[in-house]
């Protein structure tokens, strides 16, 4: 996207998943202008990303889009224009990367939860609702048909395929996609932290060679 | 849309965080080891 510099805003090497969930919640809404970087600070701090943290951003937003009617490109595309349009507020201690991840993340997650005929739409959340409208209009002629649910439904078998004889994985796999936390599946598997990093990290590996 | 396409997104969608949130908290250095040895993703996601 921009000439690749230095970051500024370095993100630990060992981001913990609780620290990351905790940043992912300072997607702010009633924000103190004070703590919330400027459309400038934003497009700097976009300017400066480096490579390493374009390619996070990349493969995130390609995962989250994985089933989906529309690419990772485009969500990125929308969260980081959202960003430098001001329609997306950015705390100032928190990495760009992990913002733009977060705004991706919450955008996706809010388009799911809009669909029709999902009674927890009614739960959503009205500071999103633009974004997600916004998000369905760009895509309108795929939202809710059945060639989109056969695609999600093909996707889910081509992940259970690719772990097919792989059960330690399969087993992550159906507890993370009833979204269970990491505790409670290390705990349920009786799998130690550095084992079940290690499992993560095979699981991750084999993920990325889905070509969905 | 069906409740169990409903329940489709839903799993993908977890699946996506999960792997997701791993590779945002990767330390900078293994993603670009791990992107060096995949050049057609590296320049596929630079290209975004």
């Amino acid at each position: 996207m921009q000439t690749i510099k230095l970051n500024i805003f370095y993100l630990s090497a060992s981001l913990s998943f609780g620290a990351l969930r905790s940043m992912g919640n300072a997607l702010i809404k009633n924000e103190d202008v004070q703590d919330v970087l400027s459309i400038s600070e934003i497009k700097i701090c976009l300017d400066t990303l480096t490579e390493a943290k374009w390619i996070k951003l990349g493969k995130t937003a390609n995962n989250l889009c994985v089933g989906l009617p529309f690419e990772g490109a485009d969500l990125l595309h929308i969260v980081v224009c959202k960003a430098l349009e001001g329609k997306r507020k950015c705390r100032k201690y928190l990495p760009i990367e992990v913002f733009i991840y977060g705004a991706m993340e919450s955008l996706v997650d809010a388009f799911i939860k809009k669909r029709k005929s999902d009674p927890l739409q009614l739960t959503r959340h009205i500071s999103e609702e633009n974004d997600v409208t916004e998000l369905i209009d760009l895509f309108s002629n795929n939202i809710d048909t059945p060639e989109e649910e056969l695609i999600a439904s093909q996707a889910l078998q081509r992940i259970e395929q690719l772990f097919e004889g792989d059960e330690n994985s399969l087993k992550i796999l159906s507890y993370q996609m009833d979204n269970l936390t990491p505790a409670d599946i290390q705990e349920l598997m009786q799998l130690t932290s550095v084992q079940y990093a290690s499992a993560l990290r095979a699981i991750r590996r084999k993920y990325e060679k889905l070509e969905i | 849309m069906t409740s169990e396409a409903k329940n489709t997104f839903e799993q993908l969608f977890n699946i996506a965080q999960a792997r997701s949130r791993e590779i945002i908290s990767m330390p900078d250095d293994e993603i670009l080891i791990e992107a060096n040895k995949d050049s057609t993703l590296k320049m596929h996601t630079l290209k975004r």
